[in-house]
């Protein structure tokens, strides 16, 4: 045995060392093997909570919920480690708004508190309640809402009126229907939604339990598809992985693009620090199941293993090969070591905004007026991310990326017509 | 477009011209716009503390207005820190926090504005010149009272401390780190390179923002255009901070490339033309199809300048666009 065990890691040396040059199009290659195994674990994720929510719904009780909110949570921890392909995979981009959009009037959606409000300027259908209405009015006709179907959420009632808080479809949604609103402002506690508002007959709270429940399978089931399209986008034959390895250098742009748009405008800017500038608890991203701390984490985890093209599966099984990180070194190996150093800060402080939230200091509280020890963890995490963020430029830097899709304009094309 | 973030190819161009572009904005764009910022909201409190009658303060907060539109787009360094420039400038507010913030300070005669450090730990979108302006123009906030003047002149001085801070740390260390970039021991910038792209991004952001949010919120859909989202439309000043955020973001690019760079002259001419001849001070002709087509055509020519600035300015300073805070949703 020891001989073939000596024979196999000579073989290896050998067959490393052509690698030793690490090729552009074996790391866009891993890299779309990486999504393609992190939105196949979503939706196999989504559907363990469509299991979940179909034997609750089939038979409600007070343990069928927990199972189900419990699901939820796990399927969030593949997802949000996908989100570091949202931004530079137009594919991904377009698609998400139907699984993660964010954030939502719920009152569109099902009953809500007194404070919630009504309508609002910038949002007539703020309070519409599909589900204890199966007819009403949206942008000047009628809309027949007597059977909750999928096109009704997807195609009606999502981003209706042009509104993007419009949110009737994806994991929000399905969120808000297993905890209900969080009522405790930046107090401890997150929604708690009685699982008799599943129930039949008059054990039925709320009214229009049935509908409820149709709204939830439907839009669960919707889930489960969406992520399965986009798992099969990035296999050996999709469309997501034709897109980006058509064009090496694009591919590349694409991938720091992703990583830098996620860490900055997005969860730093978007997510993070903009809630704790508002001290506004409905800014928390998962707000009603108090999650946020969680997403958050994973979402920094993905950033993490798409650099360094290693990622592990639900499973534990490992899915990795070349990765951008290899690339960055062959051209400046400071670079990457800054960048490297960087995503295990960022990882950490988001860590540690983790390990407060489950010792009892909830996200929303981080955000409460005057809590001067949870700004700072969420503040700590945000400079994390800018700092990572001025490292991924000097990856772009580094590799020298040429110019991606820059739209054609009158101006460069045809500078006279300008001023017609 | 929200999802690409452009990078173009960069063709440097002799390293002692560019230098003096960052030199250049930074002695005739961003410290006298600082100072003027500083200055302006200086006077806005010492008014409030005169008079703090709606009618007394107007003007002053329309001086500072005017001279934050001359620095808003430098929405880094010293502007970034403490998340300054989103207190300064809360807007666009999607979720109506100002209004609803405001108001519920006032239903409480909340205690915690009677000092600086209280008034600094309140929500940004009761901070600023936005909640100022809705308190100085919006007629649900008439009349508060003694509370309403003590709020009046805690966010002026709230503002005039943001303003000063941020003066202070360009003039005092911030300046020479972007001067002297790329020299040893400057962790903030260690390049040149590094210098011209974070002024390169602020002009190409800021016409974005224009384009996207001080154009694009009024004009909503064809179907449904949406007035009341313009920016400032309670002072009637929509356009105008269109008109001075160009002639900023104008200057910004003639000192980052005083010369050679004619293709970007001529499309911000255009806008600021387009800008100027508007006639439209609130955006409140995109009702109908004609007055939106206007602004339409204004919102292509401000797209326009920025990209011929990506295209032209950019290979000529040797910069690819970076990451900006709107590249989120």
């Amino acid at each position: 045995m020891t001989r073939t065990l000596a024979a196999a890691v000579a073989t290896s040396a050998l067959v490393a060392l052509p690698a030793f040059a690490v090729e552009r199009s074996d790391v866009l290659e891993t890299y779309a093997d990486i999504a393609a195994a992190k939105y196949a674990d979503s939706r196999d994720a989504a559907r363990q909570l469509q299991t979940a929510i179909h034997k609750f719904i089939d038979a409600p009780s007070a343990e069928g919920l927990d199972a189900a909110r419990t699901a939820w949570r796990e399927a969030r921890i593949p997802y949000m480690q996908t989100e570091v392909y949202r931004f530079g995979n137009p594919m991904v981009d377009e698609w998400e708004g139907r699984v993660n959009a964010w954030p939502l009037d719920e009152g569109l959606i099902d009953y809500v508190d007194p404070t919630y409000g009504g309508a609002t300027d910038e949002n007539e259908y703020a309070a519409l309640n599909v589900i204890a209405n199966p007819q009403f009015q949206l942008s000047g006709r009628t809309v027949d809402a007597s059977r909750i179907t999928p096109d009704l959420l997807q195609d009606v009632l999502q981003e209706a009126d042009g509104v993007e808080a419009n949110v009737a479809t994806g994991y929000h949604a399905i969120e808000f229907l297993l905890w209900g609103q969080d009522l405790n402002g930046t107090d401890a506690g997150a929604g708690d939604r009685p699982w008799t508002d599943y129930a039949s007959g008059d054990d039925c709270t709320n009214g229009n339990c049935d509908r409820r429940a149709d709204y939830l399978r439907v839009v669960t089931d919707l889930l489960v598809d969406d992520l399965d399209e986009m798992a099969r986008a990035w296999g050996a034959n999709g469309a997501a992985r034709a897109d980006l390895t058509a064009d090496e250098e694009a591919g590349m742009a694409a991938i720091l693009t992703g990583m830098g748009s996620l860490s900055y405008g997005e969860l730093a800017g978007e997510r993070m620090k903009l809630g704790v500038l508002l001290n506004d608890p409905e800014e928390e991203h998962d707000c009603f199941s108090d999650n946020t701390h969680e997403s958050h984490y994973y979402d920094g985890v993905g950033m993490q293993n798409a650099y360094l093209a290693s990622y592990t599966r639900m499973d534990g099984s490992v899915v990795s090969g070349p990765s951008p990180s290899d690339l960055v070194a062959a051209a400046d190996p400071q670079v990457d070591a800054q960048l490297r150093e960087r995503l295990d800060a960022s990882v950490e402080a988001l860590d540690r905004v983790r390990d407060a939230a489950n010792d009892g200091m909830a996200y929303d509280m981080m955000l409460a007026r005057g809590n001067a020890e949870g700004e700072k963890l969420v503040m700590d995490a945000v400079d994390a991310l800018v700092a990572q963020t001025r490292a991924i430029e000097r990856a772009v830097a580094a590799l020298d990326l040429g110019a991606i899709e820059v739209e054609g304009s009158d101006s460069l094309d045809a500078p006279d017509a300008v001023f017609q | 477009m929200k999802y690409a973030v452009a990078f173009t190819i960069g063709l440097a161009i002799a390293a002692g011209s560019v230098a003096a572009g960052v030199e250049q904005a930074i002695d005739d764009q961003i410290l006298p716009g600082y100072a003027a910022f500083s200055d302006a909201t200086a006077a806005l409190r010492q008014t409030a503390m005169n008079d703090c009658t709606a009618a007394a303060i107007r003007p002053d907060w329309n001086g500072a207005m005017d001279a934050w539109l001359g620095v808003g787009h430098l929405r880094f360094g010293p502007a970034e820190a403490e998340g300054r420039a989103t207190a300064i400038a809360f807007w666009p507010d999607t979720r109506g926090a100002t209004a609803r913030t405001l108001a519920d300070l006032l239903i409480a005669r909340d205690p915690v504005i009677d000092t600086p450090e209280g008034t600094a730990t309140l929500s940004v979108a009761a901070r600023g010149l936005y909640a100022l302006e809705l308190l100085l123009y919006d007629p649900q906030f008439d009349d508060n009272g003694a509370y309403g003047c003590a709020l009046l002149r805690a966010l002026t001085t709230d503002l005039a401390a943001m303003a000063a801070s941020i003066e202070d740390e360009w003039q005092n260390g911030y300046a020479d780190a972007l001067r002297h970039a790329g020299d040893p021991g400057n962790d903030v910038f260690l390049s040149e390179r590094e210098a011209r792209q974070t002024l390169f991004t602020a002009l190409l952001t800021g016409l974005e923002f224009i384009a996207d949010q001080r154009l694009g919120r009024p004009m909503g859909t064809f179907e449904r255009p949406r007035p009341a989202r313009a920016e400032s439309w309670r002072a009637g000043r929509s356009q105008r901070n269109v008109i001075l955020s160009l002639r900023a973001l104008s200057g910004l690019a003639d000192a980052l490339a005083d010369s050679g760079t004619p293709r970007t002259d001529a499309a911000f001419s255009r806008a600021m033309d387009l800008a100027d001849t508007l006639d439209d001070p609130v955006f409140g002709a995109v009702v109908d199809p004609t007055g939106r087509l206007r602004v339409e055509v204004l919102q292509q020519a401000v797209r326009d300048a920025r990209e011929t600035a990506l295209m032209e300015l950019g290979p000529a300073l040797g910069v690819s666009a970076g990451f900006n805070s709107a590249d989120g949703d």
